[in-house]
Formats: C-alpha cells, sequence, structure tokens
C-alpha cells in the first residue's frame, strides 16, 4: 500500500516536471519570435552620470558609447577609427593633430556640430569647477594639467579652431595612443546651450542634445534607461535597431533569469558561481573574452612586515599556485599572470616577457626555494608572521583570499598566520589610498590599448601606486618608454622596467581578469573575440531571426 | 479628537529632528567618503567638490545648512548620482521610479495581504480545529518561514523562466509586472495578519459579551459581523501601522530580485555609497511615513475600540 502510494507521488512530480520543462521552451521563444525594434542590455548598475566629463565607471560609459562620438571612434578590435572627424594629419613629430570633421555632423537637435563644440568641451571637461575625474586624458594637450591645476586660464589650452571643421591640437610630447584618447567620454562634444540652459540637468530626457548613433528617451533612476536612434548621426542609415533598453540590474541571478525568460538580450555579465553550469547549457550564447585588466596583491611598503623585506615578500610570491587560482578556484577562463601588463594589450606586444627566473619551476621547486628564503627573512615556527590580507566584500576576491592564504600556510606551516578582512568597498579605498595595510587585494581595467596604463601604476608620483613602490630608475625607464617614437625601443624599454620592479616585488601579479555575457542566437553583428577593452556601440548590433 | 491629532503632530516634530541629527552623525562617522572611487581624485578636484557640497564647512554648521533646507522641503543635491537632487530622485517628475512606484506597489501588498489575511483569518477562527483551519496553519507557517529571498527567485524560476506566462523583472507600470512582485510580498504578511485575525478572532468569541448575544437569540450571522468583528481586527490594525511604512518604503530584496525602482534599492545605494544626503532624504521619508501611518492607527482605535476616547 506504501509502495502504491509512493509511486502515484512520483508519477505526479515526474509529470508536473515534464509539463514544466515542457512549456519551458515556448516561454523563453515567445519575445525571440516577436519582430522586436528594441535591444534590451543588461547595464549592471545605474550608471552614476551620464555627463561625458563626470563620468568614471563602465556603467556610465556603457550608455555614453551610444549617445556620444567623439573625434574618433573604435571598432571592435578597440581600434580608433574615423569618428566624427572623418580624417586627420598627423606632423612628422607626432605632437600636432589636425582633425577634419564631417561636414554633415550635427547634432540630435539637427544643429551643426563644429570644432568650436570640441573646444568648448575639452575646455569645459579640464575646467577645475567642472570637477572632472577623469581629465587627466587630456592631460598630453598643451597647458591641460596647469589649466586643470588651476594654474593657467583655459584659453591657454593647446587646441584651436582653425575653421568649423577643422580642429587642430598641439601635445606636449608625442603620445603613441592618442587617437584612442578620443574615444574617452571625457572627450566627447556636450552641447552648450542645453548645458548653459538646464546647468546639471542637461543629461535628462528632453534636455539631452548628443552627437552618437541614439538620443536620450527616458531615464527611470533604477528602472531603465531609453535610448531612440538618432535620426541626425551622420551614419544613421546604418543603424539597424531603433531602440535600445538598459536595465541597471545589479543582481546577476536577477539578469539571468530575465536573460532566461527571453526579457534582455545581451546581459551584462552572468552569476560566477553558475559560470560552468551556463557554459554546459548555454554553449553558443555564452561569450568569454580575456579583458585588459588585471588582478594582483599589493604589499604594504609603508609598514613592517613588508618594508625593506625583500626576501619575504619574494617568498610569499613564488608560493601563490596562479594556474592553480586561475583554473581550479575560480574557473571562467582567467589567464594566469606574473607581469603586471595583460597578455592581449598591444596585440600581445608583451606576451613573451618573462621577469621571474624561478616562474617556470614546478610548484614543489618554487616551494623549497621559497621555504630557504622565508627562514632567511627571519621567520619560523618559533618567530611566526602575522600578515592580513584585506579585500573588498565579494565573493571571489574571498575565494582567491582563502586559496592564497591556505597556499602559504600549506609551504610555511605554523610559520605563518594569515587572516583575511574584507570590507566595504568605501573603506578599503581609504586603506589603499593611505597605504594603510599588510597585503591588498588590487586590479586595474585598461582604458586604452597601451601598456601605459600599467606601467603608470607603479611610478612614484601616481595616486594609484597602492603598494607606496618608488624606484626612481623604474620611473625613467618609463619616462625614456612614454618619449621614444621608435615602438621597437619603447617595448624594450617598458620590459626591462617591468623586469626591474617586479623583481623588488612590491606586488603579487596574479591574474588576468576575463569578462562573460550572454547573448540570444538572434542577436547579430557583435563580435566580443578581439574586444579586449569591452567597449561595446549598441549600432553594431541587429536581429537576425534566421526563419 | 483634533487636539489630540495637534498634540501628536507636535510631538513628531522633535522625534524627526532627533532621526535626522543621528542619521546625519552616523554617516558622517562611518569610515569612507562619497567621493571616494577607485581612480584616485587630483586634490583640485576633491577641493572643488568638498566646496561645492560643503564638507569643508564644519559639522554642525553642515547639519544647520541641512535642517534650513529641509524645512524648505529641499533634500539636497545626491553624492553619487551627480547633478540629480534628491527630491527627482526620491519623487521623480516623471511619475514614474522611487516613491510613486513604492507607493502602487505598497498599495497592493496591503490590499492583497490584508483582504487574504482577514479573511483566512476569520475562516480558520470560525472552523476551528477542522481541516481548513489546519491549511490555515499551515500556509501561514509554511509564508512566514520561508523569506523573500527564497520565495521570489523559485515564483520567478516557475512563472517566467519555465512558463513564460510572467516578466521576471522590470517595471512596466502595467498589471503583468506587478504580480510576481506583488504575492512574493503580500503571503508573508497575509500570513502574519491571518495568525493575528485568527487567534483574536478566537478569544473574542470566548468573551462574555458574545456570550451575552448569543443568550439574547441573536443569529451567528449577526454575532461576527456586528459584535465579534470590530474588537478582533484592532491587533490586526495596530500591526499594520508598521507594515504599511515598510511596504511603502519598499523592501529591498523583492526590488533587487525584480529590478524595481522604488526606494528599498535607493537606500541600499546610498549608504554603500556613502551618498549622505540621499540617505537623509530617504531616512526623513521613512520616518515621516512612520509617524503618519501610526497616527491613523491611534484614530482608527478610537473608532474601532469603544474602551479608547481622545
Amino acid at each position: 500500500m506504501m509502495l502504491k502510494k509512493f509511486f502515484y507521488v512520483a508519477a505526479i512530480v515526474l509529470l508536473t516536471a515534464g509539463l514544466l520543462s515542457g512549456c519551458g521552451k515556448s516561454g523563453s521563444d515567445q519575445y525571440a519570435a516577436a519582430g522586436k525594434d528594441t535591444l534590451v542590455r543588461g547595464n549592471g548598475a545605474e550608471p552614476p552620470s551620464l555627463d561625458p566629463a563626470i563620468m568614471q565607471d563602465v556603467n556610465s560609459a556603457q550608455i555614453a558609447y551610444d549617445l556620444y562620438e567623439g573625434l574618433t571612434d573604435f571598432n571592435q578590435s578597440n581600434q580608433p577609427v574615423p569618428g566624427i572627424a572623418q580624417s586627420w594629419d598627423i606632423s612628422s613629430n607626432g605632437k600636432v593633430y589636425t582633425f577634419h570633421l564631417r561636414p554633415n555632423a550635427k547634432w540630435s537637435n539637427g544643429e551643426p556640430l563644429t570644432a568650436q563644440d570640441f573646444l568648448y568641451s575639452w575646455q569645459r571637461t579640464l575646467d577645475p569647477k567642472t570637477a572632472s575625474p577623469y581629465a587627466f586624458v587630456l592631460f598630453p594637450v598643451v597647458n591641460a594639467q596647469e589649466i586643470n591645476a588651476g594654474k593657467m586660464p583655459l584659453s591657454s589650452l593647446g587646441a584651436k579652431v582653425i575653421d568649423a571643421h577643422t580642429f587642430q591640437v598641439t601635445l606636449k610630447r608625442p603620445v603613441s595612443y592618442f587617437l584612442q584618447v578620443m574615444t574617452q567620454p571625457a572627450t566627447y562634444p556636450v552641447y552648450a546651450p542645453s548645458i548653459k540652459k538646464y546647468g546639471n540637468a542637461f543629461v535628462q530626457p528632453g534636455n539631452s542634445v548628443t552627437d552618437g548613433a541614439y538620443m536620450m528617451a527616458a531615464w527611470v533612476p533604477n528602472g531603465y534607461i531609453d535610448l531612440v536612434k538618432n535620426p541626425y548621426y551622420y551614419d544613421a542609415a546604418d543603424v539597424k535597431i531603433d531602440k535600445v533598453k538598459y536595465l541597471p540590474i545589479v543582481d546577476t541571478n536577477s539578469e539571468l533569469s530575465q536573460y532566461k525568460s527571453g526579457a534582455i538580450d545581451v546581459t551584462y555579465t552572468v552569476p560566477v558561481d553558475q559560470y560552468k553550469q551556463i557554459a554546459k547549457e548555454y554553449p553558443t550564447e555564452l561569450h568569454t573574452v580575456a579583458w585588459t585588466g588585471n588582478y594582483y596583491y599589493d604589499f604594504g611598503l609603508l609598514h613592517a612586515p613588508f618594508k625593506n623585506n625583500l626576501k619575504l615578500r619574494q617568498a610569499l610570491s613564488m608560493t601563490v599556485d596562479r594556474d592553480a587560482i586561475a583554473t581550479q578556484v575560480l574557473g571562467q577562463e582567467q589567464i594566469p599572470m606574473y607581469t603586471m601588463i595583460p597578455s592581449d594589450i598591444e596585440n600581445g606586444a608583451f606576451s613573451a616577457l618573462k621577469p621571474y627566473e624561478w616562474q617556470s619551476l614546478p610548484y614543489a621547486e618554487k616551494v623549497s626555494e621559497a621555504q630557504k628564503l622565508f627562514a632567511q627573512a627571519g621567520y619560523s615556527t618559533t618567530h611566526p608572521l602575522n600578515v592580513t590580507i584585506s579585500y573588498n566584500t565579494n565573493d571571489i576576491h574571498k575565494k582567491v583570499a582563502l586559496a592564497i592564504a591556505s597556499m602559504w600556510q600549506q609551504a610555511f606551516g605554523s610559520a605563518i598566520k594569515v587572516e583575511l578582512n574584507n570590507q566595504e568597498w568605501s573603506v578599503i579605498i581609504q586603506a589603499k589610498n593611505k597605504g594603510d595595510f599588510q597585503i591588498m587585494r588590487d586590479g586595474w581595467i585598461a582604458d586604452f590599448d597601451t601598456a601605459d596604463n600599467f606601467t603608470e601604476l607603479l611610478m612614484c608620483a601616481n595616486p594609484q601606486n597602492t603598494s607606496h613602490y618608488c624606484s626612481p630608475k623604474y620611473d625613467q625607464l618609463i619616462n625614456e618608454a612614454e618619449s621614444t617614437t621608435n615602438p621597437a625601443e619603447r617595448v624594450k624599454l617598458i620590459e626591462q622596467a617591468q623586469t626591474l620592479m617586479l623583481n623588488d616585488y612590491p606586488v603579487i601579479p596574479l591574474l588576468q581578469y576575463t569578462y562573460f555575457r550572454l547573448v540570444k542566437p538572434y542577436v547579430k553583428g557583435y563580435d566580443p573575440t578581439n574586444n579586449h577593452l569591452d567597449h561595446v556601440h549598441s549600432k553594431w548590433f541587429y536581429f537576425d531571426y534566421g526563419k | 479628537m483634533l487636539f489630540y491629532i495637534l498634540k501628536r503632530i507636535l510631538v513628531a516634530i522633535p522625534t524627526l529632528l532627533a532621526v535626522v541629527i543621528v542619521t546625519f552623525l552616523m554617516m558622517h562617522f562611518a569610515p569612507g567618503s562619497p567621493f571616494n572611487s577607485e581612480r584616485v581624485l587630483p586634490p583640485e578636484v576633491l577641493a572643488v567638490l568638498n566646496h561645492e557640497y560643503h564638507l569643508d564647512k564644519p559639522l554642525p554648521w553642515q547639519l544647520g545648512y541641512y535642517i534650513l533646507n529641509l524645512l524648505h522641503g529641499d533634500l539636497g543635491q545626491s553624492y553619487k548620482y551627480l547633478g540629480q537632487s534628491v527630491n527627482s530622485l526620491i519623487f521623480p517628475q516623471s511619475g514614474t521610479g522611487g516613491f510613486w512606484v513604492s507607493v502602487i506597489l505598497g498599495a497592493w501588498v496591503l490590499l492583497v495581504s490584508i483582504v487574504l489575511g482577514v479573511s483566512l483569518g476569520m475562516w480558520a477562527a470560525l472552523k476551528r480545529n477542522s481541516l481548513i483551519d489546519r491549511f490555515v496553519t499551515a500556509f501561514s507557517m509554511f509564508s512566514i518561514s520561508v523569506p523573500t529571498v527564497v520565495l521570489a527567485p523559485i515564483l520567478v524560476l516557475i512563472f517566467a523562466v519555465l512558463l513564460g506566462l510572467l516578466p521576471a523583472g522590470g517595471w512596466g507600470g502595467d498589471f503583468q509586472h506587478l504580480v510576481l512582485p506583488v504575492v512574493s510580498l503580500s503571503l508573508g504578511i497575509a500570513a502574519i495578519i491571518a495568525q493575528i485575525m485568527r487567534s483574536s478572532l478566537i478569544e473574542v468569541l470566548n468573551s462574555p459579551f458574545i456570550k451575552t448575544a448569543k443568550a439574547k437569540g441573536l443569529s451567528r450571522r449577526t454575532i461576527i459581523w456586528r459584535h465579534a468583528l470590530k474588537p478582533a481586527i484592532i491587533p490586526v490594525v495596530s500591526y499594520l501601522g508598521p507594515a504599511a511604512a515598510a511596504a511603502l518604503t519598499g523592501t529591498v530584496i523583492i526590488e533587487t530580485v525584480f529590478t524595481l525602482p522604488g526606494l528599498g534599492v535607493l537606500t541600499v545605494q546610498a549608504a554603500t555609497n556613502r551618498d549622505y544626503s540621499l540617505m537623509l532624504g530617504l531616512t526623513v521619508l521613512y520616518s515621516t511615513l512612520l509617524i503618519i501611518f501610526n497616527l491613523i492607527v491611534d484614530i482608527l482605535y478610537g473608532f474601532l475600540d469603544p474602551k479608547i476616547k481622545y
């Protein structure tokens, strides 16, 4: 009798499950089948600002790439291509750029877009009153840095309007990636009449006038941002999707549900803990791309025990098994790192760099070598090392810190005691800036496709230099590399500088980040394979249901 | 009565003031600053920002300035959402988002949970110890013990992902987008109301005046509807005060799971971003609502309970 009852229950459960999963297909396809005119993209979070001079995070920039366009634009491999400027001349010394603007370039209200608009916008970005956090991207321009510091007038900027469609910029020194700088939001043109009339509210729907492929239609904070195609965009004929909707979904599980239910076409990311499952379930829809960003640990060089203790820092760095962290601990195809420069930057120019002699030793040998250094550094079971790893509260950071703590525990036994200390973001940043920590989780994502993003991090005066490392020799090499016009020479100098710095062990390079997102099969035109910066335009996309 | 309401409003003012001062100080003493960002800001930029937001002034000055603006209904500028005022974030002019979302959501949640909770509670009390009573008790226990953080994703999985009947999230302003959030939020509140209603009605039904009514030969229907219901609902009403304030100011989990642009998400972001002015604005709003709803509850007591006179 009991057995019979059990079978009944089992049959009902199975039937229900079958019905539910059967319905699943029709459920998620119902949106796909419809002739859509709106591309729905996950945006990760609410953009804190849509003012190009103020924005400093990906959640804002992602939308700005659709709303605005600079003198140059970027393609799917992050290379600069003609934007509002259809061509440009670069002087032989690499310092004077003359941009020729498209005669048909217009604002989204139909007004002509001229060189004067760029001059106004750049001066606005550099004006100390604007308080732009990204003004530094324009610092290569003559007097830009002095203007931003309030030491010189706006009119002294090394940029001038030759005529309505010609804009000339003079640089302090040749900058190899200057055309890429023009693709940055801080250099985008903003519409002066709107700013004069509405002040800070010039970005709001109704007030917003922009020059990109799309324009602002609606903005409900934390709800959605709707963009519509800009009919005055010079290339409007090639923009295929009429509307773009950005959803600021913070919760990745919620984003995944909405993707599965067909409400989102392109996600911002996927829940890390479900990555493997998703890769299995949606092998063609999940795209994983190496990101030009690094993940590393800083040693706090201002305080004991790491101040003046090179051997200790080396011992700890050697015993971190980067491969195990990339493949076993995380497993989202992250790339183990031994330098600060991601392998994909500048087309892999620095991927051959091997700064550490011990780098290719088997892990066991690294450990025995490190144990000797650790003992020489003065630590033993009778005099153990107490060390704290600080990180901002986050599952990935916790996993990595736990793994590294256990690697050190295994390598040095009771001679080391590792403590983990997680704090919220705002608190961690304060500790980083002050150098008030022992070991700090850190990371950096490139703004441009150039190694300079990473080499500058460890220069003495860089505010981003968390470990507070300072080597005049390193600074000198980097300065030389940045001023040379010979590309091969530059690579050599940077490699030399990296090797020098890394063997001083101010940091433990760990991983190169990857980014991953789901894209519906009917969404075409987007190819992230070589998009290592993850800068995306909605104008690339189109729908194809392949009937 | 009028005098009583006036007195309550006068008492509310120092309460609100205390809330503002405590929140203001707590926010400022928490480590971290609203202008901390991954990329270190140049000192010149930081100085401009600090000046613009009056952070370079002494703390008592800042507090006084804030209260003065508050009296004019100005909640200040957001520190994180640069260029947006706190008023426009909480009460968007477009009529969608912020408080308006929370009002629509909260009103539905209250309506559904009161109707569901009161009727289930009554039903269970009247059919005491029957199968129905057990079912209601089981349902209540289930709804109270399953937190929304579990319930909401399960509902999404079944009704949005598998069946494709309802949207998995987002705010469309239409009925479809409301169903899942309202159901996920209402079940828990309805369950508590059902429990309160059940035990209170049982107690009332056992009281001497009901026995008198029975002895007088009144019909069961008259006894329940005319005599028992009014006193039995008093405990429910007192629970509704804070419940209504909570439902209106948004619930963080529901808003996160369903990506609703209400006040709950704003509150969390304000706290983590050290958005002093937004946090203060939300706290003032929440406290005001709490005071108003408690006042309404107290006034309702006067109508429901003959023992209370103002």
